[in-house]
């Protein structure tokens, strides 16, 4: 009953950091943020999920812990897939231990097989969702349907929806999306009172953000962002898992992308394993199981490790120039530098950052950890707290559409605050058009081909009309989140026309509400096991405190009524080892008819005792 | 000003035509204090972010988006000094419409750029050598100096129009100083031709 209570007093918010290798969940608990650990007391949860060798679904860490040895079955890095359609993310899957689903229109959303389940790449991203919701509820106590989930900044629209998708299908309720390095500055702001311009370096397991702030009175405005959303440690690990593999005799002519899954996803492991520690140390004898050989060792130096990540470092630079560049500052008046994500631990990457923006980066909060407290921050806004903070960001690409011969015209160009809105005028071409097409897209480049796709719009319900007479108007809207809105209206006749939008990749909304629809199937064998888990955590606490009146009040007891209790006491035991809910009631209802009077002769111990001087605390410890 | 709350601090909605400096209390003049805008600016954002609405929800919450994109917009528009001189043109009209004179490259500047032109067509996708880089980097320049220049001359033009504002402003002071004296001698020689016509 108290629970409900709770439930009715604070509709509670979670931030969430949907990273590529690790996800976080946080919240805001008045002015301040804390993480929420699992039971079981991790602090992170590895965005992994695995089929164990019963061929069950396992999430997190167990589920990492066989990417080396099942590499098939072990799914990782799925962010790298989020908002792709199959055939694009092909491209990126050469270094994946895993295959994607085979699919050969460009139309299916990027998925993989894991047993006889295809998952698209939200419906993987929502399991880590669902567990980080089942950490918050019972850390809680209460049930949450609402989240802020944070996605790179460079995350495009498809990109963006697809985590949307995500949330929806783990249950959630996406209030945000927040883009990383913003939350990140939020973490640090909330905690510090920051002002003046800042640059935040987030560098992750798979994508690179770096975005410029200036913060003022609560104010957090994003001057300019840029990033690459394939650009990560992952990609670090691979280039020092090349070196290491060319280092063997096994190499000769060989490339380490022609090996095996399992042979690549060793040396990967080791290639990772090496970065940790000459993080720490200067130099390290790299040791690899490489199957049905002996072990094959190596010495590497921390310079030789850098050498290996510098072309990958290199880019970070190059975009976070350009992105200083964009801004318009000089990096003399940059106040503070943050670093964010874990790969911003190596000591390479720490330097250059320095070097580039001329002054010492910060990492005080947690590398790790800082996303998913800013995503709790921007939750607590968002429930109406924190009122002089707020967010203005940026949109990272240019939206325009294609215009003859496929050229790229731009609506709304890249770092334009968000909310943010274009108009463009269309007309016919035809007597009595009642129809007109046109293609969305977003990106840089010159040839609307070379762009994202964002989709094709319809636009209908044009009253006809001679040729280029009807005046529509169509206004291109991008939210706070930055995903896009278009609506058309018909200025001659004064109509709105309705637009049908036909979405390049993702799933449709329909897909969404399908996968939805399904789990409930599936929910139905999740509600037995909470109720399992229900009844056996009570039944443990009550076996406890029998088993200790027991002992207590053994002496006060008549021999027969001590039987009864302990006959109650076993059969609870029993039903507890055992898998049937019901058998657990039933024995828990017996047990405590038993104990009415057990639970008074206790309380009549206690009377006695205190009477004779000694205090409760005595007898309870007793 | 503009205020997009009502009386009892609800948005209401957006006017058709918003006029950015009446949005951020400010008088509808060429230059502005940067200081001044951005204070403004922040302190709207805090009230019409949508994040701000999103407890409240449903018309609310979509309102503040209007008022938002609203905002930002206005901002863009007169953060910078071309953009908010082509505003102040368009709202008294005296902008061309588009595809006439102003579009067209003025006329002195067609024979100076010829050549140069005919250079680029000619180097196509390719690379220019040593030579033909010295020489594109050197128009570079130039061109890059002058286009300061126009930076400051715009900045000029919105003193001037600035100083023309103040300068039509005391005018009218004068006007109505003047039309305070003619209704006195109006009364003044009424009353003296009713005593002469007796």
């Amino acid at each position: 009953m108290l629970r409900d209570l709770l439930a009715e007093q604070r509709n509670t918010i979670l931030g969430i950091d949907l990273g590529t290798t690790n996800s976080l969940v946080a919240v805001a608990v008045d002015c301040s943020t804390r993480i929420i650990a699992s039971p079981e007391g991790d602090v992170s949860l590895p965005s992994a999920i695995a089929l164990n060798d019963a061929g069950k679904l396992i999430v997190g860490k167990p589920a990492r812990e066989r990417r080396v040895s099942n590499p098939g079955s072990t799914i990782t890095s799925i962010k790298r897939f989020m908002g792709l359609d199959a055939a694009s993310a092909q491209e990126h899957a050469s270094h994946a231990g895993y295959e994607l689903t085979q699919n050969e229109s460009s139309e299916g959303v990027a998925s993989v097989t894991l047993g006889d389940q295809t998952l698209s790449a939200p419906e993987v991203s929502a399991l880590y969702l669902r567990e980080l919701k089942r950490w918050a509820e019972t850390d809680l106590g209460k049930s949450i349907d609402k989240a802020v989930i944070t996605v790179p900044a460079y995350f495009n629209e498809a990109q963006r929806q697809a985590t949307r998708d995500a949330g929806r299908i783990a249950g959630l309720e996406v209030l945000r999306i927040v883009n990383e390095p913003t939350a990140a500055a939020l973490a640090y702001g909330l905690q510090q009172d920051q002002q003046g311009k800042v640059a935040v370096f987030d560098f992750g397991g798979g994508t690179f953000d770096v975005s410029i702030l200036e913060l003022t009175e609560g104010v957090f405005e994003v001057l300019a962002t840029g990033g690459d959303t394939h650009l990560g440690g992952d990609d670090i690990d691979w280039a020092i898992a090349e070196q290491l593999f060319s280092r063997t005799l096994l190499a000769s002519d060989a490339k380490l992308e022609a090996q095996s899954k399992e042979l690549q996803q060793a040396f990967i492991h080791a290639a990772e394993n090496a970065k940790i520690q000459l993080s720490k140390h200067a130099r390290i004898t790299v040791i690899i199981d490489l199957p049905g050989q002996p072990e094959w060792t190596t010495e590497l130096t921390r310079e030789e490790l850098e050498s290996f990540a510098a072309p990958i470092v290199e880019r970070t630079l190059s975009i976070s120039r350009e992105v200083l560049n964009a801004s318009g500052l000089d990096q003399s008046e940059l106040a503070e530098v943050l670093l964010v994500g874990g790969s911003t631990r190596m000591p390479l990457v720490q330097r250059k950052v320095a070097e580039l923006f001329g002054k010492s980066p910060r990492w005080d909060i947690d590398p790790e950890q800082v996303v998913a407290l800013g995503a709790a921050v921007q939750a607590r806004i968002l429930a109406g707290g924190l009122e002089h903070m707020v967010l203005l960001d940026v949109t990272p690409l240019s939206l325009g559409l294609e215009t003859w011969g496929g050229a790229f015209d731009i609506l709304i160009p890249r770092n334009t605050t968000v909310p943010a809105s274009a108009s463009e005028g269309f007309t016919t071409n035809v007597d009595g058009q009642t129809k007109i097409k046109f293609h969305v897209l977003q990106g840089e480049r010159e040839l609307a081909s070379d762009n994202r796709s964002l989709g094709e719009f319809v636009l209908s319900g044009i009253p006809p009309m001679s040729a280029g007479e009807p005046r529509v108007e169509v206004t291109f809207s991008l939210d706070a989140d930055g995903l896009l809105q278009v609506k058309a209206k018909e200025r001659v006749s004064g109509q709105e026309a309705s637009i049908e939008m036909r979405p390049s990749s993702g799933l449709s909304s329909e897909q969404v509400d399908a996968i939805i629809k399904s789990s409930y199937d599936n929910a139905a064998e999740d509600f037995q096991s909470r109720i399992l888990l229900d009844r056996r955590t009570e039944a443990e606490s009550v076996l406890r405190a029998v088993n200790k009146a027991l002992k207590q009040s053994s002496d006060d007891l008549t021999p027969e009524y001590k039987a009864q209790v302990e006959a109650a006491r076993d059969q609870l035991q029993a039903s507890f080892e055992g898998a049937n809910p019901d058998a657990i009631k039933q024995a828990l209802e017996h047990i405590n008819e038993t104990t009415e009077e057990l639970a008074t002769v206790q309380m009549n111990a206690v009377l006695a005792h205190s009477v004779r001087g000694k205090t409760l605390d005595d007898v309870s410890n007793s | 000003m503009t205020s997009p709350f009502t009386a009892d601090a609800s948005l209401a909605p957006l006017p058709e035509k918003l006029d950015p400096w009446s949005l951020f209390g400010m008088e509808e003049r060429a230059q502005i204090d940067a200081g001044e805008l951005k204070r403004a600016y922040l302190d709207l954002s805090r009230k019409l972010h949508p994040d701000r609405f999103q407890a409240k929800g449903g018309e609310q919450a979509e309102l503040a988006l209007a008022w938002s994109t609203a905002l930002n917009d206005a901002y863009r528009t007169l953060k910078e000094t071309p953009a908010r001189l082509e505003a102040l043109l368009r709202a008294h009209k005296l902008m061309p419409a588009e595809g006439t004179q102003n579009e067209k490259t003025p006329q002195d500047l067609l024979m100076e750029v010829f050549e140069l032109r005919e250079t680029l067509e000619d180097l196509g996708d390719a690379a220019p050598n040593d030579a033909q880089r010295a020489d594109l980097q050197e128009k570079r320049d130039d061109f890059s100096s002058r286009m300061s220049a126009l930076k400051t001359e715009l900045d000029t033009l919105a003193a001037s129009w600035d100083e023309a504002l103040d300068q039509r402003a005391k005018t009218a002071q004068s006007i109505v100083e003047a039309f305070g004296y003619r209704r006195f001698f109006q009364r003044l020689l009424g009353e003296l031709d009713k005593a002469l016509a007796r």
